[in-house]
């Protein structure tokens, strides 16, 4: 067999292997060349790998490595090793030892299409670059805390990296970046977890048309800078101190065509300054926005915030953050003014917060009585009359009707949805007949 | 009256206030075992307030309602037991049928269901039984509360104005069977404003004059009474001369009127001979109406009398 | 069956089942909620994500603004008109309190029936959409509307107590309808403007207990989305009460207290009534 020399570009004459199920893969790699290929017949394999020569590890129907949680279960040491296949579980649990199911230690590493489980960290990339992680299905522990689980990939120092397809849930923060630069992130699925992406100190990222569901935040993104993402989906994350997107001191990123839809809280800026957020999808979110301290000339343009039941807390009255460009603002689904120019900007500025949304920065509890008739008419009160009002931020180009964005995700597949609502009102029909049936059955039985 | 009956109801020294109004002076009255007693008295003169006291409906201001010797007041349940209360005006909800709401209460009175059909022919509702309330006439209402009003073998019937909407059909037929339990010594008490009740049922009558017991009076002494205060008016079909004086030989007094049409007063048994001096005199008589007293000359009489004794 | 309280209920849920005034009552709810889960479904577009919380928040303001106006009319229709009915209730040989207490019972039967009826159909999406613990919690919204039912059906027999009059009373109900929706939150809030914060805190907590339709609106958003809807402000709630369990209890001791007191001052009252 001919293989493609993985360290030197030549060619060179490299051997296959077979591990059968019931003996050992460990003595094997030392007995290899660089850029063999090793295929492992399905079967439970209990060991520790160590993989210092680079070499192709083929699974046929994921051969289960089993680490019997002491170390890491797979470490790899040689540049260029591909991991294709495989059933990995079993890593030790000791996080300050960082162990992991596969350890990382090399550039131009890849790991694809395998499956990790019962890991403490999933993947663990240190100081190797141009690593490749695609297609993997990574399942932290339940059995453990939050806090003593691991992340589904975690990389340190490392840089120009390529992760995209896998799915990674039950771990600590799904992709954890520690000065991990250039790297990006595509299509990954990632749930149930603390953080889904976390970035610190992690500079000129990127990450697209993720999904990111039911997290503590759907992303972290802290101490970095350049951070650019679109197309992701950040949902449901509920919680206290649950959050679509976190910024914590980041500066100049980049964010749009993001969907934002159902989170406790959408978006949250912290200490971070000249971030630009357009073109984004706010949707069905508790709280919209909440802008803290010195988060200086946030640029906030052409989004579309619907149905939040709050638009915007900020713990200063007033803030440099931009609403409005030269052209246009935001759409505010709840703004009350009106367009009689009819150029589809609305004629009077948009009010962002409203009185008790000024309040409850002070007082919580005023949230207690926000969804309540008497605030829906201190709210139209204040808008006819803003003797009351407190807020400062506004919207001076509010948008009049949604922005029909087809990049965001939301706007793409919210079509065969309402495709579907012929069927949805038959079902409703025919559900709602029946107790309407059964009403006029009882008030016709006026005579026996 | 006959001394060996058991007094029944008692009341002592009852009194009714609403607020500042007194609308019972301090009544003493004792009412016995098998007797029918009829309040008669105007609109507002405190019928009701003394019906619906002794029904359990509203409570003594002062005093004592006793009925077998038990206090309504600490017994209300036990007394309400032997008594059966039929209210002035039925209204019932408009979605129940009749059948529904006479049941309802013959399970409450524990009485065998059999007894609401049987209450139901009597009334004459047995056709519109299972018809809706919201179809039937007042007067239908009224015998539904006739109806469940004698539906238990009760001691004491209390009844408001039992014949207020009924048609004369219904009001002999109501007659014939309160006669019928008198027979079996049920006690009557009931308030009315209408004199006939009173004449062809009561064994006593008492009148009420702004919630004054104005007199007490046995059926008898009460007929009498009605018949001194009757007017009778005739129409002749020619004009008779000097007929004041005519008829004023024979007894009639109060005379008014010219010479064909006029009235007068006679007791009954004069009455005749007033008509055959009339007769004598050649006068033709075309109509002749007896007309029984107003309220106010019945209440005039009864305080006058009462400022006698 | 015999029993007066139980014959005096099925008699009360009868003639109320019968008339239309209830079951349009029924049908317009039920067709408000139809509208509602319906519209509240289709536009929240995305797939996977139905928006379950939000469709909730919708349905408890609508069952908090018609619920407690529906008990309240039917409560003193029911005790205002026909008086001779009770009258002769009255004047059979059960107590007072059997009276009072068969019609209040025949009363919820027939609130229970409206509530029912009105949230079947979104009952039925909603389980449908979001599986069986939103279902759960659904039925538990549910379950807190017909608690907020009662506690106004014992208003309105206290209010007929105090009333006799049918137009008096009627006025009293809706201003008390327009009080607990509108001007106890509008005092409340009204508050938050003159008030320092330290003080503020307390008010708008312990102010919850004094509104039976604030602790039915809390306790059916603290059941759809969970203490964290409410934000820190759920958080001081949790810590007041120590878990959200105890937070949800302590409301429904709430509701009962609401229930109970109004019911109790009306056997009261009517134990010594001259009607």
């Amino acid at each position: 067999m001919i293989c493609w020399g993985v360290l030197s570009p030549q060619f060179y004459f490299c051997d296959v292997h077979y591990v059968t199920s019931g003996s050992q893969i460990s003595p094997i790699l030392n007995s290899v060349e660089p850029g063999d290929t090793i295929y492992i017949d399905e079967g439970e394999y209990s060991e520790i790998i160590v993989i210092n020569i680079p070499v192709t590890i083929i699974g046929i129907n994921y051969p289960y490595i089993k680490g019997n949680y002491t170390g890491s279960v797979i470490t790899i040491n040689a540049s260029g090793t591909i991991i294709d296949g495989l059933k990995v579980s079993e890593s030790g649990t000791r996080l300050l030892d960082d162990f992991s199911c596969i350890h990382v230690e090399a550039d131009s590493v890849t790991i694809q299409n395998n499956i990790i489980t019962e890991c403490l960290h999933g993947i663990y990339v240190k100081g190797g670059n141009n690593t490749s992680i695609h297609n993997n299905t990574i399942e932290g522990r339940l059995d453990l805390i939050s806090a003593d689980r691991g992340n589904g990939i975690h990389l340190w120092n490392s840089r120009n990296n390529h992760l995209s397809n896998n799915t990674i849930f039950n771990v600590r923060d799904g992709i954890y970046f520690s000065f991990a630069d250039s790297t990006e992130v595509n299509q990954n699925y990632i749930h149930n977890v603390r953080y889904g992406l976390h970035y610190m100190y992690s500079n000129t990222n990127t990450f697209t048309e993720n999904l990111f569901e039911n997290s503590v935040a759907g992303s972290a993104l802290m101490y970095s800078q350049r951070i650019k993402f679109y197309k992701n989906i950040f949902a449901r994350c509920r919680g206290f101190r649950a959050y679509g997107i976190l910024y914590q001191s980041m500066d100049y990123t980049e964010a749009w065509d993001n969907l934002i839809i159902d989170n406790s809280r959408g978006v949250f800026f912290n200490n971070s300054n000249f971030s630009r957020f357009e073109n984004n999808d706010v949707v069905d979110n508790d709280l919209a926005l909440q802008l803290m301290g010195s988060s200086e000339d946030v640029f906030i343009v052409n989004n579309n915030f619907i149905n939040n039941l709050s638009s915007l807390l900020m713990t200063k009255e007033e803030s440099t953050t931009i609403w409005t460009s030269d052209t246009s603002g935001n759409y505010w689904s709840n703004y009350t003014g009106y367009d009689l120019e009819g150029d589809g900007i609305g004629d009077v500025p948009h009010q962002i917060q409203n009185v008790f949304q000024v309040l409850e920065t002070k007082i919580p509890e005023i949230r207690f009585y926000l969804f309540s008739p008497a605030a829906e008419i201190l709210e139209i009160a204040e808008q006819s009359l803003p003797i009351l009002s407190l807020g400062t931020e506004k919207d001076n180009k509010p948008i009049f009707r949604p922005i029909k964005n087809t990049k965001v995700p939301w706007e793409n597949s919210g079509e065969p949805d309402f495709k579907a609502s012929p069927l949805l009102a038959v079902t409703y029909l025919f559900f709602g007949i029946i107790p309407l049936l059964f009403l006029i059955y009882l008030s016709r039985r006026q005579r026996n | 009256m006959a001394a060996d009956k058991n007094p029944i109801i008692e009341f002592k020294k009852f009194e009714k206030w609403y607020g500042s109004i007194n609308a019972i002076k301090p009544l003493d009255l004792t009412i016995l075992e098998g007797e029918t007693f009829v309040f008669l008295g105007p609109n507002g003169s405190g019928k009701s307030t003394i019906i619906r006291s002794l029904a359990g409906l509203h409570f003594a201001t002062k005093g004592q309602v006793l009925i077998n010797g038990i206090d309504i007041n600490t017994h209300l349940i036990e007394v309400k037991k032997l008594f059966s209360y039929m209210p002035q005006r039925v209204t019932l909800p408009d979605h129940l049928t009749a059948k529904e709401v006479i049941t309802l209460y013959a399970n409450l009175r524990q009485v065998d269901i059999s007894r609401v059909d049987e209450m139901l022919s009597f009334v004459e509702l047995k056709e519109s039984a299972d018809r809706y309330i919201n179809e039937f006439s007042g007067g239908m209402l009224q015998r539904i509360g006739l109806a469940i009003a004698f539906l238990g073998d009760a001691q004491i019937y209390i009844l408001d104005e039992p014949t207020l909407n009924l048609d004369p059909l219904g009001i002999s037929r109501l007659h014939e069977l309160i006669l019928e339990l008198k027979e079996k010594g049920k006690t009557f008490l009931f308030a009315s404003h209408i004199l006939q009740d009173a004449i062809q049922l009561a064994d006593r009558v008492g009148i009420l004059v702004d919630g004054i017991l104005a007199g007490i009076e046995p059926i008898s002494m009460f007929r009498q009474n009605i018949a001194l205060d009757t007017t009778v008016r005739i129409k002749l079909s020619e004009p008779l001369d000097d007929i004041q004086s005519i008829i004023e030989k024979v007894g009639a007094e109060n005379v008014y009127g010219n010479g064909r049409t006029f009235t007068f007063k006679a007791e009954p048994n004069q009455r005749l001979s007033v008509i055959r001096a009339i007769e004598t005199a050649g006068g033709n008589i075309e109509e002749f109406h007896t007309d029984p007293p107003n309220w106010e000359t019945l209440l005039h009489h009864h305080l006058n009398s009462n400022k006698e004794d | 069956m015999n029993h007066p309280v139980l014959l005096i209920a099925i008699q009360e849920f009868k003639l109320n089942r019968r008339n239309k005034w209830v079951t349009s009552f029924a049908g317009i709810f039920a067709i408000l909620t139809f509208f509602i889960s319906y519209f509240g479904m289709v536009t929240s577009g995305y797939s996977g994500f139905q928006d379950f919380a939000r469709t909730s928040t919708s349905l408890i303001n609508l069952s908090g603004f018609l619920i407690p106006l529906f008990s309240l009319l039917l409560g003193v229709f029911s005790f205002i008109s026909n008086k001779e009915y009770l009258e002769l209730m009255v004047a059979q040989p059960i107590s007072r309190h059997q009276v009072i207490l068969g019609k209040y019972l025949g009363l919820i039967l027939t609130l229970l029936g409206a509530t029912v009826i009105g949230f079947t159909i979104p009952g039925i999406l909603v389980s449908f959409s979001v599986g069986v613990e939103g279902a759960l919690s659904y039925a538990l919204v549910i379950l807190f509307s017909s608690f907020l039912g009662i506690v106004f059906v014992g208003c309105a027999i206290l209010i007929s107590q105090i009333s006799n009059r049918q137009q008096i009373a009627l006025g009293i109900a809706i201003g008390i309808w327009i009080f607990f929706e509108v001007v106890y939150g509008l005092i409340i809030l009204g508050s938050t403007l003159y008030l320092t914060p330290s003080i503020l805190k307390t008010i708008l907590i312990f102010g919850l207990i004094g509104n039976p339709i604030d602790i039915f609106r809390v306790l059916s958003l603290l059941v759809v989305g969970g203490p964290e809807f409410f934000g820190p402000a759920g958080a001081s709630l949790l810590k007041l009460t120590g878990s959200g369990l105890l937070s949800t209890l302590v409301g429904i001791l709430g509701l009962f207290l609401w229930m109970v007191i109004p019911l109790a001052i009306s056997l009261k009252i009517f134990s010594r009534q001259n009607i």
